[in-house]
């Protein structure tokens, strides 16, 4: 925390120095209805800021990228000056495609950043959008400056609705003479009068325009009743709908200030008292009018919501780097909730269904956007067209937030690394960009947008946390409809939002270093990324075979009947020396690099309390079977983890150092929370019985648990939520954002390895990008995405990254609806297999309600597909544990080079047949068919069988 | 009623609370019900196949220039995998190959006449694949006509489907006015015979011959007449005894694949009554049965045997409370759109409110629950209309290498197409290993090969320890095939770990039995020693009495409750004593009070498996409330009308003998109790008769009690016990609105205060 303090410091000092006030031309450009045949075009109107450093030379300005910028609208433009290529920040053809009407879709291209927000005591279903031009440079509130890494745009987004010199009420006898005075000639001001004001004159009744020339008695007796200071005063009002629109009131006072510039005072007042700035007020606008008007309601103030940031756009030499300092938000925290703010919404966007081509025929670009749902997927331009799936499909960053009531991702991977990327290969090159969220990412979520016209990826950001409720709740009484309420959190995140735009250039200009233009290059791009910032190391040494988890259950209560009582026992389900047997058979039979993950057994089995304190079970061999295990694990070399779950805590106890009121999360209405997961039956989310475990107690609660182990051989803990489940906590005393919750947990993690000692091993869970660099290993990672229909494959880009580093698996195998499918996604991924298995009394499970959903996990029931599965993937995959994924590919019949078959002489189209190349060009043809095929890919046409795979070298077959 | 469904619905909530289920790599979780209504996942047995929904795009309409599908609603597979989506808003029948690539489409066809005819609103199709009535059926609604193609299997494109006959609008005199031939789904069975559902016709499914003549209508229940109505029928001379058809509208049409001459039927249901639609669900009254098994007869023949009746989802809410967190979540029951039947029997259902499939055996066994609403792929897209519009079952012969031979062999694949109305697209799902073993030992059982579904049955339950069907099918083959004890034994686990209390009682007389036979001297013995204590203990208990009756002065505590046994059996004498001889006392009143509520825990925590086979939630707090709040209720009720009419008891006195009266209640709980352990089926009366005799044997002591007490006469004796059990309710009501208002208030105090808190 004091360190992200100190380094925010540096960087405001830093940027604020190198802060250079810009000299810019005014750009000429209407916005609105200049169009652009080209990128080239749009850039020429530009203003040139300045070129990018390279890293490995001295000089300043002589990179390869070039910063222009609009300072009438903030678009950007970064132009590589080898290629020519040019990336927009907004795309040049708005005033093409949309109609000259259509100024809000033109204004929404147009724009850098949005935010949305919602009133709070309107609640959160009132959520609306401002846009940085529509609402920003449209009233010419940006300011840019030049700084010395690039730009610095000063948003103030939402009208800033300021007091006009327009008088409300005023006399009729004080105006005629006030505007008399400047000159105007009584027709003049008679029909500056009628336009914009209501005239309360007993004499000349003159109303919304009908003038009453005679007005009838009633009337004038109204009129009389209403606002008898009209017999001693006649008056004006101004007309309500003048005053609401802020160009009426514009012209009115430009009007006025023309008539008579003397009555106006100025705003301000300099050293010697005499009036400066601003001209706000017409000096005879009358109080006592005022007051006085009982039609007041008509000038309710409308509301000007506004939202000012500060964003830092820095040319890099291979990219830009967009950095918004959080602590620069301001608004009117006491009325409105900024929900989140989005950046670059359509960075390097690509055309989508936009002109027509020479035969009429509707043309869109070609390309994909990458986004990291599960293993990674992508969405084809063309398929967004074909399956008319346009919108957008969106996820937040790491999973669900248990804090909040409010739980959405049913079904669906995880997106667990803050990347996303765009590939566009329809111009003469290829060209794209890949995307990495530096800080911010727990807040964050990615977005692929596919609207009219325009393709894009972005990502938004969390700002000010907000959760509704029901109110309803508290009413025992079947209400079938619910009080919503929203509450906004006083807490808000200071920290910045960062992101790395990583441009891609084709490779036909032979750059060195640079990477392909494809999920591929992104893959490689990110995994030197994070292997240069310390984050992943290549494994070195590795075992001659490749890793099996086995996860295997301790004990569970079960409740049973003696001599007609009732009592509650622990039925062993696997004990310690049942561990030790099951290495020995396994290793019999060839499997003994086995990583054992020991589930529920210390403090009371499967539904243990909190591992602040550890007893062992003893049905399960108690302290004494655990230490003959571990040494036989010594001895026999294999790895014995214990699963501790500091995240959630299932069961209390009394005199513990764990209690809920000190440790659990609380939500934003202070309760404890508890996970929740989808639940099939009813098809909403249900609570389970873990209540969430705040992480800013990980560290306290960590240090009683090692005291408890002490004297024990554990060397591997299984801590699988740290690197699944992110959890807000809300508690008002002790308030950690999902940021701050992501930094703590990595302090945590830290702690807990204390790298370069030794101290413990961990495995999590998924793999959430910030848990990785600590974990020796990774269960459950996604190896498959979410298979959303908008979206077209799912690629491995999980395993592009992380394989040949990290040592993970995915769900476990025997839990898998499709095991060959799953085992193939393994392969695919360079994944580890792992199993969920129990040795004896595995039918009480089903008893149990929170481990029923273990329906099949006897060992000695799947002791012969385990052997035979890690046989089959171990031949596959043993020497290839510490070689990286070095290409993918779709085999299909739209690729020249390849064909592909069914055996009843059908060729395929779709993308079921992948080639997955690793390092030193040895691979695998994978057939997601249910059907066999025949490939034929440089060389002898292959049978591939359903569900199956075989081995193939690209070396070999001589492709590239 | 209501109160108990409320109540039903709320243990459903909480069962369901206790069972969460993990994420796997397909985007809907598999389940099961347990016998007693418990949610339990399953494998999967059908998941999605290759990467996308089967679209237009996918097809290949766009490339041939043709119009994307708009508006499907029905698909059918016929033998070769060919798939036929009814394309209705294009006036067409788009027809793909078992890879879902284009085949043809059927649009424009020269008729009868020779005349180039075209479809109207088409809305289904039918398939026969084999024998004389080969051919594409096609429905085509308001043309009112069904048109039969020939099928050229080998040809794609044009040929493949030739026009070969239309069945043009039989002759039918519709009794409503809604009736109108608008025919939207037909079947044709083995002979020829066609069956209709006709849009609106409420009289049930149109039956007609091969040439299209109309026979009847079938499916439509008979109103049954109460005795009173059929009474008042037969005397009234003006009214005639009429039987009339229940109205029915059927919405969809399969044929039994098994026997080629069953036809299912899907009925609609008004959406009013799905109340007492729940309450029939629950309780597995099948007059709410949305899915019919047809013969020719039109009876429904369908065997619903299974846990609960196949009608879709079966933990449904109805009205269930919408709050932020479940927001867009279906309640009430299933609405039923399609019915597909598939290989062994099996059959499955369509939930357009919940886009789920239900699979069901010949039985009616629920075999799982696979399905769910959204936009991940195997997931059908919600929309106004609902999820999903149509089923089947895809089964034909793929080409397959042959691993060991590598030749080129058939294989039979089984898949279950979805059909997506909104999105226009087709959903595959292909069946598992699991889905597979399941329908081994479904053949097994259908075949009646029992011992090979026993192995069969063995491979189920251990890829899915949940599926409480194969442990009833294992625990009755085993207890068919029992040599030895141990297998009884064994059966019974089965039996125990499926709750089925039913079969657990037959294996358990059997093991009761053997036992008997095998221990009969020492349980004679046994008996003996039990009825010599009893004697004994009476005889000694007797003999303190009476030495008590003539010893006058303080009495032992001993004494006093021993007393008890003397009042159980001379109570007009006993009470006497008890008031005027002072034979008992307050703290002996108290130890009877706590020995019955420990003999009410023990009752609830000591029942045999039988009677509670998901084990006690029974606590002392519970089953101390189960005592003590009569008990006060009543002294405090009969204490205040007592003094009303001149009792002559105190208070003290009431509290006594009512404590006394409760004596015989645990002798008789106790001993019921252990017989739960030993008595079960029929004989489960017995413990509970032993219970009734305790309760009647208590109330005829409290009476004598106050009468003696209160020195009463009878007439007035029973005027105040009246009286004091109306006060008894009186007390109840107050104490309970009370409760309410407080409850209600401090909800709403906090409610507000939470409110102005948020804000």
């Amino acid at each position: 925390m004091k360190n992200r303090i100190l380094a925010a410091l540096l960087a405001v000092l830093l940027v604020g120095a190198l802060l250079v006030p810009m000299a810019v031309g005014a750009s000429t450009v209407d916005h609105m209805s200049d169009t652009f045949a080209n990128a080239e075009e749009k850039l020429a109107t530009m203003t040139y800021i300045m070129t990018s450093d390279d890293p490995d030379k001295e000089g300043e300005g002589d990179g390869i990228l070039q910063l222009y910028v609009d300072n009438k609208s903030g678009e950007m433009a970064i132009k590589n000056k080898v290629t020519g290529e040019i990336t927009l920040s907004n795309p040049y053809n708005v005033s093409d495609v949309f109609p000259a009407t259509n100024t809000a879709d033109k204004g929404y291209r147009l724009s850098q950043v949005y935010v949305n927000y919602f009133k709070i005591t309107s609640g959160k279903d009132a959520m609306s959008t401002l846009y940085s031009y529509n609402d920003c440079f449209a009233y010419n509130q940006g300011k840019i400056s030049k700084t010395s890494e690039g730009i610095r745009v000063d948003y103030s987004i939402g009208e800033e609705r300021r007091d006009y010199a327009v008088p409300l009420k005023i006399a009729l006898e004080d105006f005629y003479k006030a505007m008399s005075e400047g000159g105007q000639s009584s027709t003049q001001i008679e029909k500056l009068v009628k336009e914009n004001f209501n005239i309360y004159d007993p004499d000349q009744v003159y109303i919304e325009n009908k003038l009453l020339s005679n007005p009838s008695l009633t009337l004038r007796q109204e009129m009389i009743n209403e606002h008898p200071i009209c017999l001693e005063t006649p008056f004006i009002f101004l007309k309500p709908g003048i005053y609401a629109s802020s160009y009426s009131m514009e012209v009115l006072e430009a009007k006025l200030i023309a008539a008579n510039p003397e009555y106006f005072v100025l705003s301000e007042k300099d050293e010697d008292g005499k009036p400066i700035g601003e001209k706000t007020q017409f000096e005879i606008d009358s109080e006592e009018l005022w007051d006085e008007a009982k039609d007041r309601e008509n000038y309710v103030e409308k509301e000007y919501p506004n939202f000012k940031f500060t964003v830092d756009y820095k040319l890099a030499n291979d990219g830009l780097i967009v950095n918004l300092d959080a602590s620069t938000v301001e608004y009117d925290k006491s009325l409105y909730c900024l929900a989140n703010i989005t950046i670059l919404p359509y960075f390097a966007s690509a055309a989508l269904d936009s002109d027509l081509d020479e035969n009429g025929n509707k043309q869109y670009d070609n390309g994909y956007i990458f986004i990291p749902d599960g293993s990674g997927t992508i969405v084809r331009f063309e398929d967004l067209i074909a399956k008319k799936q346009t919108g957008k499909l969106t996820s937040s960053l790491y999973g669900s937030d248990y804090a909040y009531y409010q739980i959405t991702n049913k079904n669906t991977e995880p997106y667990t690394m803050p990347v996303f990327g765009m590939v566009n290969t329809s111009g003469e090159y290829d060209k794209g960009y890949f995307a990495i969220i530096e800080d911010g990412d727990a807040l964050a979520s990615i977005t692929a947008n596919a609207e009219r016209y325009h393709i894009s990826a972005y990502a938004s950001f969390n700002y000010a946390e907000y959760d509704t409720y029901d109110l309803a709740d508290a009413f025992s009484g079947g209400a079938s409809s619910s009080t919503k309420i929203t509450v906004v959190t006083d807490n808000y995140y200071e920290g910045d939002y960062r992101i790395y735009y990583k441009l891609l250039t084709d490779d036909k200009y032979g750059f060195e270093n640079t990477y392909d233009t494809s999920y591929v290059g992104m893959a490689k791009l990110y995994r030197d990324y994070l292997t240069e910032n310390g984050s992943l190391k290549k494994i070195t040494d590795v075992e001659e075979n490749t890793k099996l988890f086995l996860e295997v259950f301790g004990s569970i209560k079960v409740k049973e009947q003696m001599f007609s009582f009732p009592v509650t026992v622990d039925k062993e389900l696997t004990t310690f020396s049942d561990i030790i047997e099951m290495q020995e058979e396994l290793s019999k039979a060839g499997i003994y690099n086995n990583s054992f993950i020991l589930k529920g057994f210390y403090n009371g089995g499967l539904a243990s309390t909190y591992p602040t304190e550890i007893k062992w079970q003893k049905v399960l061999g108690g302290k004494d079977g655990l230490s003959d295990l571990l040494d036989d694990a010594d001895k026999n070399n294999y790895d014995v983890a214990i699963d501790v779950d500091f995240s959630y805590s299932y069961a209390t106890k009394w005199f513990s150092d764990y209690s809920n009121s000190k440790h659990a999360v609380k939500t934003l209405d202070d309760r404890y929370t508890t996970k929740r997961v989808y639940y099939a039956a009813t098809q909403t989310f249900e609570r389970t019985s873990g209540v969430a475990v705040s992480s800013a107690s990980f560290i306290t609660l960590f240090e009683s648990f090692t005291d408890s182990i002490e004297g024990t051989k554990i060397k591997t803990l299984a801590t699988r939520a740290l690197g699944s489940d992110l959890n807000s906590d809300f508690d008002v005393d002790n308030y950690f954002s999902r940021e701050d919750s992501k930094d703590e947990t990595v302090e945590f993690m830290k702690l807990a390895t204390k790298l370069g000692e030794e101290r413990f091993d961990l495995i999590v869970d998924t793999g959430n990008a910030y848990s990785v660099p600590y974990a020796s290993g990774v269960l459950s990672a996604p190896l498959d995405s979410s298979k959303y229909i908008k979206a077209s494959e799912s690629v491995p880009f999980y395993g592009m990254v992380y394989h040949g580093s990290v040592e993970f698996a995915g769900n476990a195998l025997n839990m898998e609806g499709d095991e060959d499918y799953m085992l193939l996604k393994a392969i695919e991924n360079g994944a580890t297999l792992y199993y969920t298995l129990a040795k004896q009394n595995v039918e009480e499970l089903k008893f149990d309600s929170d481990y029923n959903k273990y329906y099949s996990v006897s060992y000695d029931f799947l002791k012969n597909s385990i052997v035979e599965n890690y046989t089959i993937y171990n031949n596959a995959m043993k020497d290839k544990q510490d070689k990286y994924i070095e290409d993918h590919r779709f085999l299909n019949d739209e690729d020249e080079d390849c064909a592909v078959t069914y055996l009843d002489g059908t060729k395929t189209n779709n993308s079921l047949v992948v080639l997955v190349v690793y390092e030193g060009g040895e691979g695998f043809i994978l057939n997601y068919n249910s059907q066999d095929v025949i490939v034929e890919f440089g060389g002898e046409p292959i049978v591939v069988p359903a569900l199956g795979f075989e081995e193939y070298s690209v070396k070999e077959a001589g492709v590239k | 009623m209501k109160k108990i469904a409320k109540i039903a619905a709320f243990m459903f909530a909480f069962i369901m609370l206790l069972a969460p289920c993990a994420m796997a790599a397909t985007p809907y979780d598999t389940y099961t019900y347990s016998i007693n209504g418990e949610v339990l996942k399953s494998p999967d047995a059908y998941v999605p196949d290759g990467v996308a929904p089967v679209n237009s795009a996918t097809i290949g309409l766009d490339n041939l220039g043709g119009v994307a599908m708009d508006n499907p609603t029905d698909v059918e597979a016929d033998d070769f995998g060919n798939v036929y989506i009814t394309d209705s808003n294009n006036n067409r029948i788009v027809v793909v190959d078992s890879n879902y690539n284009f085949k043809a489409v059927i649009q424009n066809f020269v008729n009868g006449d020779g005349v180039e005819d075209t479809f109207n609103t088409p809305t289904s199709t039918f398939t026969v694949s084999e024998g004389n009535y080969k051919g594409l059926y096609v429905c085509d609604k308001l043309n009112k006509r069904i048109i039969k193609f020939t099928i050229n299997e080998e040809v794609y494109g044009e040929g493949a489907y030739v026009f070969e006959k239309t069945f043009k609008e039989p002759q039918i005199n519709f009794s409503s006015d809604t009736g109108a031939y608008t025919p939207i789904s037909c079947v044709v069975d083995k002979h020829g015979r066609m069956y209709v559902v006709s849009d609106g016709t409420t009289e049930g499914i149109i039956v007609l011959t091969n040439e299209g003549e109309f026979i009847n209508f079938i499916g439509a229940p008979k109103v049954s007449v109460s005795a009173l109505q059929a009474i008042i029928q037969t005397v009234n001379p003006w009214t005639t005894l009429e039987f009339t058809n229940v109205p029915t509208t059927y919405s969809n049409l399969e044929l039994d694949r098994t026997y080629g001459d069953f036809v299912y039927g899907t009925i609609m249901y008004n959406a009013d009554d799905e109340n007492s639609q729940l309450t029939q669900l629950t309780s597995k009254v099948t007059d709410y049965s949305p899915v019919k098994l047809l013969n020719a007869g039109g009876t429904d023949i369908m065997q619903r045997t299974g846990f609960f009746a196949p009608a879709g989802e079966v933990a449904v809410e109805l009205n269930a409370k919408v709050t932020a967190a479940n927001e867009g979540a279906p309640s009430g029951v299933s609405k039923i759109i399609d019915v597909t039947s598939g290989p062994d029997g099996v059959w499955s259902i369509l939930d357009n409110k919940r886009a789920k499939i239900y699979t069901y055996d010949r039985l009616g066994n629920l075999l799982y629950i696979f399905g769910d609403v959204g936009e991940q792929f195997g997931q059908v897209t919600k929309a106004d209309n609902g999820a999903g519009q149509a089923i089947t079952y895809q089964i034909y012969n793929q080409k397959a290498m042959d691993e060991k031979t590598g030749a080129v062999v058939d294989k039979e694949t089984t898949k279950i197409i979805v059909l997506d109305r909104s999105n226009a697209s087709l959903i595959v799902y292909r069946q598992t290993e699991y889905a597979q073993v399941l329908a081994t030992a479904i053949g097994y059982q259908n075949d009646g090969e029992f011992d090979k579904a026993t192995g069969a049955w063995e491979d189920v339950l251990a890829r899915n320890n949940n599926f409480d069907t194969a442990y009833v099918e294992m625990g009755k083959a085993i207890y068919r095939n029992a040599k030895d004890r141990d297998d009884l034994d064994t059966a019974l686990a089965y039996f125990e770990n499926a709750y089925d209390t039913e079969n657990y009682a037959t294996v358990f007389k059997a093991i009761r039995a053997d036992i008997m036979e095998r221990y009969f001297i020492f349980l004679v013995i046994g008996i003996i020693v039990l009825l010599f204590v009893v004697v004994k203990v009476f005889g000694y208990a007797g003999k303190v009495n009476k030495a008590a009756a003539t010893k006058g002065g303080k009495r032992s505590l001993k004494e006093e409750l021993t007393y008890g046994f003397h009042i159980i059996f001379h109570p007009f004498d006993g009470y006497w004593d008890l008031k005027k001889e002072k034979r008992g006392s307050m703290r002996a009143a108290i130890i009877f009070l706590i020995i019955t509520v420990v003999a009410f825990y023990y009752q609830g925590i000591g029942q045999g498996y039988y009677y509670k086979p998901q084990g006690s939630t029974a606590t002392v707090i519970s089953q101390a409330a189960t005592v003590l709040i009569p008990f006060f209720l009543w002294v405090i009720s009969n204490w205040c009308f007592t003094t009303l009419f001149d009792g002559e008891g105190s208070f003290k006195d009431i509290f006594i003998a009512t404590a006394y009266a409760l004596f015989p209640l645990p002798i008789l709980v106790i001993v019921s109790t252990l017989l739960t352990q030993v008595l079960v089926g029929t004989e489960s009366q017995i413990p509970t008769l032993i219970i009734s005799v305790a309760y009647i044997w208590m109330a005829f002591l409290i009476i004598i009690g106050m009468q003696v007490t209160h020195d009463y006469s009878m007439g007035k004796n029973i005027v105040t016990v009246v009286a004091t059990i109306a006060g008894m309710v009186i007390i109840m009501f107050i104490v309970v609105l009370f409760i309410t208002l407080i409850s209600k208030m401090t909800s709403f105090v906090s409610t507000i205060t939470s409110e102005l808190s948020y804000r």
